[in-house]
């Protein structure tokens, strides 16, 4: 992909958490693009770093002890270095805002829901007809006007959820970043979120972001992928290409135990070992360990990217394509 | 595999449980059920929250005691047991939990867990541990020797699920019943669970009752699945069947609602999804996309769909609608 | 491996120099109480020097009395009242805390009521005022003290226990040990209780703090057994004279000062040293 048709461009980014004296590293050289009004969605495990990743690009590490330790955001071919925590903080709201998975926590108890959709409307247009603009999110998340009233506890897990939307929607930011926003609800309600997200991307054009462990989630919302393990982006490409045609070890796993898919002795297809927590530097790629057709450089040399096909828009972290 | 013929392991027969607020509010977490398990059958218990499946389970394994009915394991009433009869005959059934975090005493080694769990079954044990080292050996939690002696909270999420399992395991039990034992797991690790509950069941011979919102793992793992909703068992069968083709609108909305990674799944569900006021009938009218008048006043009865099916609804499967 | 969860709350414990004062000060007193006598001589404290109302100096590093008594001998030997009154009255008011708080979480109901509306009771009444009352109807002597402190103390033990117990019994692993057959007391006595001991242990070291405190006020007004030697008692006659010999009042003042505080900082570190989530 060029750079002129991505509105967002991650490169090189790479997150260290400081423990016990030693740097580890939560992300390693991870990367992202993504088009004016595209939903991309970042699939992994926990400990697979794509958590971090996401706060990294809103500047909302925890401050003690994980810092950036590089990498570089082209927005609308402007560069901005992420390691430059203020820098990345000022671009909050009204280029990024974030759904969380559990939005009860990031709700002001002691608030009316309308007092915090004001709040999030005003500190990005302190001019701003505050009556219409309320009006106009609660269309959007499809809730009635009488939540405006209530407090987050009165409110459903669902329209919870709706109101941290409507929230983030208030800074009107070019990108939505969405960590496991349905993860916490029902199968039903968290299939009414996903429509929602779906529409509300289709009727202001906004770009998604969508960080999610389930497979399913993410290509019910996105045109690409990438998938993340141990830290690294080890895949990326077309949903349709990552899902037909899995050019990594793990993906193809992923996949296989995503449609739940057993052999011919009955018992289910799956991976044997354990996801990795945070990665030492250096070293051979992080799913050898787990990986049935690892080689003997698998171990000691980490694989480069290599495009896989489909005109060098599906490449993959893996010896056997490079 | 399953022997269908054979007397139910557990029977749970007309069992209502209601739970009274502190302002006087009843919410009847299970209405009058039924649910019977055979030997060596794999039932899935699949609902959503508030919908009664972890209360039905807390009365199958008599922790809770239900208002009316009966709880039966291999033949006996365990409700009218005397305590110590009761403590010594459900042995036979053991709980798998969702957080295998808070399933371990923090302050017991693997050894002791097990060797708790070795004494309390029937009949003395010369060697505990090289039958605590076998158990763990059936798990999956190899070398052995290198788990026995660390503690739960030293090994992984996936390992310490497999622990809680082999917990079970060391007491002998008939049956075991599981509340979302894949929640807290990876998904990379979720096939490694379910392959070990497959392979007790076929070595073992042993009965397991799943209990889990995830509709699409009863559909692959389960023999027979049980859904619920607000406290009724909407509908029951034969996994494949049931999940091929809905009887009741619930399990189709259910159905319907998970992700699937091949397909747009969105749209279908969309049709499916509707509100409206409560009525005093069937709890599942106000979402209910099929419903009728009488829905709303009154309680549907069971009807039958061949020999293995049930579901509650006025609507016959046929003039529902699909997503 | 338990061996090395103990040792992490070890060495998180000796983390802050405040934690290291508090223990090293501690462990001074007591040995200064148990030991110190014999290691100095053993002086009668009752001894009468020429010196009356002499400021510190090498001979009596913490000055004299009114009847030419050394301060330092005085705190020395109070020590040892102060140090038995509060091991003891806080150990007396934890044990029984913790056994009606215990009971009272596990088995909960009616008898969990009852017994809140109890320390509820206790609890809303002045404590030293009753101690007082307490002490001045019964007569005086260091027993009825820890007693009556004990009695006074033990209804905070109590609530902290049973809230543990209210927190440790919904538990997975006390449901498991039911299923495994385990009687309702085996379970309480095995698996619910050992795991709701560490925060009661912390408050047991700041229960001390608050005995030796309470001795030392009821001393103070002259509530405890003239014949004794105790802090409290040092500062009634430091008061008369604090204008004229202020090492009276401000060495005995002191040792309370530094014992208590020592007791609620390790309180305080053990608490926090002893949650396995921290």
């Amino acid at each position: 992909m060029s750079a002129a048709d991505s509105m967002l461009r991650i490169r090189d980014l790479s997150v260290v958490y400081e423990i016990d004296g030693r740097e580890l590293f939560a992300v390693k050289n991870a990367f992202i693009d993504l088009k004016m009004g595209e939903g991309v969605g970042i699939v992994g495990e926990s400990g697979s770093g794509k958590s971090t990743f996401a706060r990294a690009m809103m500047a909302l590490l925890p401050a003690t002890n994980a810092r950036v330790a590089s990498g570089v955001m082209e927005i609308d071919g402007v560069s901005y270095d992420m390691v430059d925590k203020s820098g990345m903080a000022r671009l909050r709201g009204r280029t990024f805002a974030m759904v969380f998975q559990d939005p009860l926590s990031y709700l002001n108890p002691l608030m009316t829901i309308r007092s915090q959709i004001v709040e999030a409307i005003r500190l990005n247009d302190p001019s701003a007809n505050v009556d219409h603009r309320v009006r106009e999110l609660l269309d959007l998340v499809r809730l009635p006007q009488r939540c405006l009233t209530a407090y987050p506890h009165e409110l459903s897990g669902g329209m919870r959820q709706r109101v941290l939307i409507a929230i983030a929607l208030g800074c009107r930011p070019k990108v939505l970043i969405a960590d496991e926003p349905t993860t916490a609800l029902d199968v039903t309600t968290q299939a009414e979120i996903l429509a929602l997200i779906k529409d509300i991307k289709r009727e202001i054009g906004m770009s998604l972001v969508l960080i999610s462990h389930d497979l399913g989630v993410v290509s019910s919302l996105c045109e690409r992928v990438f998938v993340m393990y141990g830290g690294y982006t080890i895949e990326t490409g077309a949903r349709e290409k990552i899902l037909s045609t899995p050019a990594h070890p793990y993906t193809q796993a992923l996949i296989h135990t995503a449609r739940a898919v057993r052999g011919e002795d009955g018992r289910f297809v799956t991976l044997s070992g354990d996801v990795p927590r945070l990665v030492e530097a250096g070293k051979g790629c992080p799913f050898a360990p787990r990986c049935g057709v690892a080689m003997p450089q698998c171990d000691t040399v980490l694989p480069s990217l290599a495009h896989v096909n489909d005109n060098g828009r599906h490449s993959a972290r893996c010896h056997m394509h490079s | 595999m399953i022997a269908v013929d054979a007397a139910p392991v557990l029977e749970l027969d007309e069992v209502e449980r209601t739970f009274v607020g502190r302002d006087g509010s009843e919410v009847k977490a299970v209405r009058p059920s039924r649910l019977h398990i055979a030997p060596g059958e794999i039932v899935a218990l699949v609902g959503e929250s508030g919908s009664g499946k972890s209360t039905l389970a807390k009365i199958a394994l008599a922790l809770e005691l239900p208002d009316k009915g009966s709880v039966r394991l291999e033949g006996r009433d365990l409700l009218r047991l005397s305590k110590r009869e009761l403590r010594r005959r459900r042995i036979a059934m053991q709980p798998v939990f969702q957080d295998p975090t808070a399933a371990f005493n923090p302050r017991r080694s693997i050894r002791q867990v097990l060797y708790e769990a070795i004494a309390c079954r029937s009949g003395h044990t010369a060697d505990p541990e090289r039958l605590a080292l076998e158990i763990l050996h059936r798990v999956g939690l190899t070398p052995a020797a290198n788990f026995i002696d660390r503690y739960p909270h030293e090994i992984s999420g996936g390992q310490r699920q497999r622990l809680g399992i082999a917990r079970a395991l060391a007491a002998k039990p008939k049956i075991i019943i599981a509340d979302e034992p894949l929640s807290g797991a990876d998904v990379s690790i979720r096939g490694q669970i379910l392959n070990l509950l497959l392979d007790l069941r076929r070595e073992e011979g042993l009965s397991i009752l799943f209990i889990t919102h995830d509709i699409s793992i009863a559909e692959v793992f389960a023999d027979r699945v049980v859904v619920m909703y607000r406290g009724m068992i909407v509908e029951e069968g034969p996994a494949s069947e049931v999940l091929k083709n809905p009887a009741h609108p619930y399990t189709r909305l259910l159905w319907a609602a998970v992700p699937h990674i091949d397909g747009d799944d969105i749209e279908a569900v969309r049709r499916l999804i509707i509100a409206r006021p409560e009525g005093s009938g069937c709890p599942f009218y106000s979402r209910c996309v099929s419903a009728i008048e009488r829905c709303a006043q009154e309680m549907p009865g069971s009807h039958s769909l061949g020999q293995t099916r049930q579901y509650r609804c006025f609507v016959q499967p046929q003039n529902q609608i699909a997503g | 491996m338990a061996a090395v969860a103990r040792n992490r709350a070890i060495s998180r414990l000796a983390g802050s120099p405040t934690t290291w004062f508090s223990a090293a000060f501690i462990l001074a007193l007591i040995l200064m109480a148990t030991v110190g006598p014999y290691l100095f001589g053993d002086v009668d404290p009752n001894t009468i020097s020429m010196s009356i109302m002499a400021p510190p100096s090498a001979e009596f590093p913490f000055g004299t009395d009114e009847l030419g008594r050394d301060v330092l001998q005085y705190i020395v030997h109070g020590a040892q009242v102060s140090l038995y009154v509060g091991f003891s009255a806080a150990f007396a008011a934890t044990i029984l805390g913790g056994l009606i708080g215990a009971v009272s979480g596990y088995v909960g109901g009616r008898i969990d009521t009852l017994i809140m509306r109890v320390t509820e009771i206790f609890q809303s009444m002045p404590t030293f005022v009753l101690a007082a009352l307490i002490v001045a109807l019964l007569g005086p002597g260091n027993n009825r003290v820890i007693l009556v402190i004990a009695l006074l103390s033990w209804p905070q033990t109590a609530r902290l226990m049973r809230g543990e117990v209210l927190r440790v019994k919904r538990l997975d692993f006390v449901t498991a040990a039911r299923c495994l057959g385990q009687s309702e007391t085996v379970i309480l006595i095995k698996e619910v209780v050992p795991n709701c001991l560490a925060p009661v242990i912390a408050l047991g070291t700041l229960t001390v703090a608050q005995a030796i405190l309470l001795e030392a006020s009821l001393s103070f007004f002259g509530l405890t057994n003239p014949d004794t030697i105790s802090w409290g008692r040092i500062l009634t006659s430091g008061q008369r004279y604090i204008f004229q010999a202020w090492w009276l009042s401000l060495f005995p003042g002191m040792a309370i000062f530094l014992t208590v505080f020592s007791f609620n900082v390790l309180g305080d570190s053990l608490r926090q040293a002893l949650d396995p989530k921290s």
